[in-house]
């Protein structure tokens, strides 16, 4: 409806978007250290995965975008901006669709070998940076100043 | 302290505190949980799915907690779980915490009945107030929103339908097509999504020929940030195309009144189109394709189609305009692919006009619209369209009758005889008149039929007529679903006469579901009424008396058994258990009877200068409005001060 309060689905999608994040960066981090990610860690990196290639599919012009695509979009919102907050300002390539689809495609291919018992140590530090700064901007979305100011009469 | 087991430190505390707010989070919910009564309602498993989700969390965070790689590692994940956390309380109190307010069950009710019309008969309506100056629709399941990213998710087996409305507007039957029509379809299209016979995608060239794009923002984001927009725009769109569709002219006014009050300015969001497209193409659609408005119903709504005359134009951003241009374009597939979403629910005013006009004209006269009183067509029944049609139309007069409660009665009628006639039940057959030539006491069964079907001022309605048909010297009564009851209260003594005494001091009123029970205790009185809205003529006074088959169980209507002549409501029955036991009482039960007497020479009091007017359920006493009161009031505080 009109006024509809903007952050009340949304929030409860981004919040849980975060903390799929965070646990795949958790999956990344034991990579690192020769552990096997938990169950739920797996789950959370295939999650992840089948929101960034909604994404990609959408980019590609594989279909409409629908409302319900709004979680994918905001994690794809999220970790792309990380990666592009450590490579400084977005690169000509990345501005056009093509660029956005090889990034995300690239993060996927990541994931799957994170997810995959054998392999994915060699990006399991980038991994793990990346996915820690997606869950932050997640994070700083949801944040506000904790306090609204008086009314004024 | 190293740096290692400080922040081990602020880790434990930051869990520790999280897990508190968790618990007391859960003790709110659970107290909310008890506050409602009776279980087994669509609100207590909402409310039940957030208590499991606090177990859920507190044990994911205290695991999550141990086995962390590493203290950074352990820190980010509190503050997300600290997130997952706070939205869901947010959620919880934009959603739930206002409880049911003043939404009346008969809306309810008919949520379900579109539900099972739509192929969802499995779905409870959650309804409840939320923020003022907004309805709002959760789409998702319910579990999976709250569980989204917890390891084991539970599996909601009962889809639940949530909805909220501002309390106003909640209580109010004028306002119903926003709820069961707009609203409902945003959850209609999670459940069952509208095949699109067009492309909703936003040409590129005409995207990145906007000028007010925001700066920074590639060609590639902007397009798709647009299309997003656009996704929106449409869900919300079909969703006022679906309510055109279901509930006609009416849907078109309740929306358009309710945007203006909320939003004088037209404006365009990322979620909602602006005011003034939505009302277009409303028109558009009412006018071209469901049947037109020769009644006029929403003829103020095209006053706001333009914002002609009362508000300047507010210039639209670019990129606004390129989607009003989209949608205008796209308006009539729009609502073709709502027409084959939904086949079954069709209402066209061109069809329904007479039905309507007759719907409003017994509104408009105090009475409940069930079934149409006249001619060819009497008995027919209304449709809740018809009734929410109806009450439009009416707001052209100004008659000063209620006429909102009236269609809620009407609401709440058509529910109970769908429930009624699901369950086996019947109505009673047309009554066929016996002439009698006597004209004084109690009227004989004979001399009630003939009242019953007669067609002039003589006629006695009650509406529902349901069985038995008259065959003694008066009329049975059911026993209708809302109650007023005496609750303990810290009051020492109540003076009726105090006009700073109110009795919803010490009276509470409570609702029943049709189907559910009331338990009356012994020795305990109740406020009900009839489920029948009856409208007694001039020259007949009644007595409501307790049928014989439950006093012999102690069941007693107690007092204030006269009805005078012109009374037109439902009857207040002050019921008393005089037995031994708890007397569980159904709504629609047969509980009274009323007998009817001749009167003789004018009644002389216009029946809306009477105290209690066009009651629809049990009414707080008014005994501190009585003209007297005053006078004794006065001689009271002569008395104390001799």
């Amino acid at each position: 409806m009109q006024n509809a309060h903007a952050g009340l689905n949304v929030g409860l999608a981004t919040s849980a978007a975060g903390l799929q994040m965070i646990r795949v960066a958790t999956a990344a981090a034991r990579k690192q250290h020769g552990q096997s990610p938990l169950d739920v860690e797996l789950r959370a990196i295939d999650a992840v995965v089948a929101k960034l290639r909604s994404e990609v599919d959408l980019l590609l012009g594989r279909r409409d975008a629908v409302v319900a695509d709004e979680p994918g979009y905001a994690m794809a919102s999220f970790t792309l901006d990380a990666l592009h907050s450590q490579l400084g300002p977005v690169p000509a390539a990345d501005a056009d669709r093509e660029g956005a689809v090889i990034a995300l495609q690239s993060i996927i291919d990541q994931l799957q070998r994170l997810h995959d018992a054998d392999g994915g140590e060699s990006d399991a530090e980038f991994l793990e940076w990346l996915f820690l700064a997606s869950g932050t901007n997640a994070s700083q979305s949801l944040s506000s100043t904790g306090e609204k100011a008086p009314t004024l009469l | 302290m190293d740096v290692a087991a400080q922040q081990g430190a602020r880790a434990r505390h930051e869990r520790n505190a999280l897990l508190d707010r968790i618990r007391s989070f859960s003790a709110h919910v659970d107290a909310q949980i008890a506050s409602l009564g009776s279980s087994g309602t669509g609100t207590h498993i909402a409310l039940q799915l957030f208590v499991d989700y606090c177990t859920a969390v507190m044990q994911e965070v205290i695991d999550a907690f141990d086995l962390a790689p590493n203290e950074v590692n352990r820190l980010t994940q509190l503050q997300q779980w600290s997130d997952h956390f706070r939205t869901r309380v947010q959620f919880f109190d934009d959603q739930f915490r206002r409880g049911p307010g003043r939404v009346p069950l008969p809306v309810v009710d008919l949520i379900e009945n579109e539900l099972s019309l739509m192929g969802i008969p499995d779905a409870r309506a959650v309804l409840g107030v939320g923020t003022p100056s907004n309805f709002t629709t959760i789409t998702t399941d319910l579990a999976a929103a709250l569980f989204d990213g917890l390891t084991n998710p539970p599996v909601s087996l009962t889809p639940l339908a949530i909805i909220t409305m501002p309390d106003l507007e909640g209580s109010q039957a004028s306002w119903t097509p926003i709820v069961c029509g707009h609203e409902l379809a945003h959850y209609f299209q999670r459940q069952k999504p509208v095949r699109r016979s067009h492309s909703n995608t936003l040409d590129k060239d005409a995207v990145s020929a906007v000028a007010d794009r925001p700066s920074g923002l590639s060609d590639t984001a902007w397009l798709r940030q647009l299309n997003q927009v656009a996704a929106a725009w449409l869900e919300e769109l079909t969703c006022d195309a679906y309510a055109v569709h279901r509930f006609g002219a009416a849907a078109v006014i309740a929306l358009t009144d309710f945007l203006y009050y909320v939003s004088p300015v037209s404006r365009a969001g990322k979620t909602h189109p602006p005011r003034t497209l939505r009302t277009r193409l409303m028109l558009k659609w009412l006018d071209s394709t469901a049947g037109g408005d020769g009644l006029h119903i929403a003829a103020a709504a095209r006053l706001r189609a333009d914002d002609v005359p009362a508000a300047p134009a507010t210039p639209l951003p670019e990129w606004a305009i390129l989607l009003e241009q989209h949608f205008e374009s796209n308006a009539m597939a729009i609502w073709a692919d709502v027409e084959a979403w939904s086949p079954s629910t069709t209402y066209n005013q061109a069809a329904a006009s007479h039905t309507i006009q007759d719907c409003a004209e017994q509104l408009l006269s105090g009475r409940p619209a069930v079934a149409r009183e006249k001619g060819l067509h009497r008995g027919d029944a209304f449709t809740e369209a018809d009734v929410l049609n109806a009450i439009w139309l009416g707001f052209d007069g100004d008659t000063g009758m209620p006429l909102n409660r009236m269609a809620l009665k009407s609401l709440d009628l058509l529910g109970f005889l769908r429930k009624w006639n699901k369950a086996g039940g019947t109505m009673a057959p047309a009554e066929a008149p016996t002439r009698s030539g006597a004209r004084a006491g109690a009227l004989s069964a004979g001399e009630i039929r003939q009242r019953l079907a007669a067609d002039d001022a003589s006629r006695l309605i009650v509406t529902p007529r349901l069985p038995p048909p008259v065959g003694d010297a008066s009329v049975d009564l059911r026993l209708g679903n809302n109650f007023i009851v005496f609750e303990r209260s810290n009051l020492g003594e109540f003076d009726a006469l105090d006009d700073e005494r109110d009795p919803r001091a010490i009276q509470t009123s409570v609702v029943r579901e049709w189907g559910d029970v009331f338990f009356l205790h012994p020795g305990q009185m109740v406020l009900a009424a009839t489920l029948e809205y009856l409208v007694v003529p001039d020259d007949l006074a009644g007595q409501v008396i307790t049928r014989s088959s439950y006093g012999r169980l102690g069941l007693l209507s107690a007092t204030a058994v006269q009805v005078h002549p012109g009374f037109a409501g439902c009857l207040t029955l002050e019921l008393v258990n005089l037995g031994e036991l708890p007397m569980a009482i159904t709504p629609g039960e047969r509980v009274a009877q009323l007998m009817l007497w001749h009167t003789q020479g004018p009644n002389t009091v216009h029946v809306r200068d009477k105290k209690y007017t066009f009651p629809t359920g049990p009414e707080f006493s008014k005994i501190r409005g009585d003209d007297e009161a005053s006078v004794l009031r006065n001689m009271r505080r002569a008395f104390s001060s001799r």
